[in-house]
């Protein structure tokens, strides 16, 4: 059924969204407020997805959730349970390689944040939290929002990764890229087609509301 | 009663003043680049002095000695900075009561009549870039006295207004420092500015206190 990559794609890249939202504004307040030994070496680590291909993430990720992997092993004896090959596996194959750009989004967008904002809060008995809730993670907003569109978008067309880890299982764990692969493999180009179509839409129109929700943003 | 003695490395020279002061202006005069702010920072806790100390009443909030440095949060200061840092993200009102809400007081009454008695009650749904400078000086100012500061601290809050508003504002300044009753500081590098406004003064030049006026 052409409708089930489809759905597949919007469940595996939310859940992959807002892992790694949650994750890199973590990330990016913990690297941009306080320095600690092999700060940089973990950075490296974040951002090396992004520079790599992603089949290597992938063979990365087979080793460490495979049922035979060091995490994987663990919680097939803990709960008789096996990631790989399931949309959960997709999910973490989509947010280990958009991780890269939801973290260097937040991480400018709570650099740019003017301190004296943060100053002034503090001078009216603001704690540390309430700066941050209050202040500084709104003033970051447009950032953030930036950064989930495009973890969105690169969650929705991951495809290397997520066929080392989950496989083309159709019905799921079949996303869209996978599901254009195999249907172009297989001579079906109206599938490939009507596939294609929806994922330029649907990225165009989120970029299109980006763009215009920032620049609706900085006139007001 | 503040009592401020406090001496900071910075890049090109040594910041050193010490002054007292009690329910009254104190200007401090000086070009830009000369350490004016710094010396407000250093007081609010926003930056830290290398040695010295800091009272304000009975509070020590700075002593290098016996190795004290109360968070900015705890100070109790009002501070005006110099263009005014109002969240931009609140309106007129959350900007305000920020200071209120931070310190868990639920009483918004006092927020109301400062409101009132600064003219700007009308604007309590606007947005910080909906005002002018003036009406946003008196904003800064109303939120910095929201909180029932012992010490105002103000960096050249009238920098960016034109005459005319400076000359209403200055007026105002002269009323409400004496109805509020509390010690301020005033920066500034306009001599008039200073003269008008201030009770006493300390004129400084690279850090160093080179004529005060107490």
């Amino acid at each position: 059924m052409i409708l089930d990559p489809i759905l597949i794609s919007i469940k595996v890249a939310l859940t992959a969204t807002i892992f790694t939202l949650i994750i890199g504004i973590l990330l990016a307040r913990l690297f941009t407020k306080y320095n600690f030994r092999g700060k940089d070496l973990l950075e490296v680590f974040i951002i090396l997805p992004m520079a790599i291909p992603p089949s290597i993430t992938g063979y990365a990720l087979l080793v460490l959730i495979g049922r035979r992997g060091l995490i994987g092993k663990a919680i097939y004896e803990a709960f008789g349970i096996s990631i790989v090959f399931t949309w959960v596996a997709a999910s973490l194959a989509a947010a280990v390689v958009s991780l890269p750009l939801m973290y260097q989004s937040c991480k400018s967008a709570l650099l740019n944040v003017d301190h004296t904002y943060e100053n002034a809060a503090r001078t009216l008995g603001a704690d540390e939290k309430r700066v941050f809730w209050k202040v500084t993670l709104p003033l970051a907003l447009p950032g953030i929002i930036s950064g989930i569109a495009l973890s969105f978008s690169r969650a929705l067309g991951e495809f290397g990764a997520t066929l080392m880890v989950a496989g083309n299982i159709p019905g799921k764990t079949g996303t869209i890229p996978l599901a254009i692969y195999f249907a172009v493999e297989s001579g079906d180009t109206a599938t490939a087609n009507i596939l294609v179509i929806v994922v330029l839409s649907f990225s165009f129109t989120l970029i299109y509301g980006l763009n215009r929700w920032l620049k609706n943003g900085q006139n007001t | 009663m503040i009592h401020v003695d406090i001496y900071k490395k910075l890049k090109y020279y040594d910041l050193n003043i010490t002054f007292e002061m009690n329910n009254e202006v104190l200007v401090i005069l000086g070009p830009s680049g000369s350490g004016k702010t710094t010396v407000l920072d250093c007081i609010s806790g926003i930056k830290s002095p290398d040695e010295g100390y800091i009272r304000i009443n009975d509070s020590i909030v700075f002593d290098s000695y016996n190795k004290v440095d109360s968070p900015v949060r705890n100070r109790n200061i009002g501070y005006v900075f110099q263009e005014y840092a109002l969240f931009p993200h609140m309106t007129v009102k959350g900007n305000i009561l920020f200071g209120v809400k931070s310190k868990g007081i639920t009483d918004t009454g006092y927020c109301e009549s400062l409101m009132k008695m600064l003219g700007i009650k009308h604007l309590e749904a606007r947005y910080p870039s909906q005002i002018s400078g003036g009406e946003k000086q008196r904003v800064a100012l109303a939120r910095a006295m929201a909180v029932k500061p012992d010490l105002l601290l103000l960096d050249e809050p009238f920098s960016s207004l034109d005459n005319e508003t400076k000359q209403k504002i200055y007026n105002e300044f002269i009323e409400f420092k004496n109805i509020w009753e509390i010690s301020i500081i005033l920066i500034t590098h306009q001599a008039e500015e200073a003269e008008l406004l201030g009770d006493r003064f300390i004129q400084i030049k690279e850090g160093a206190q080179v004529c005060s006026f107490l």
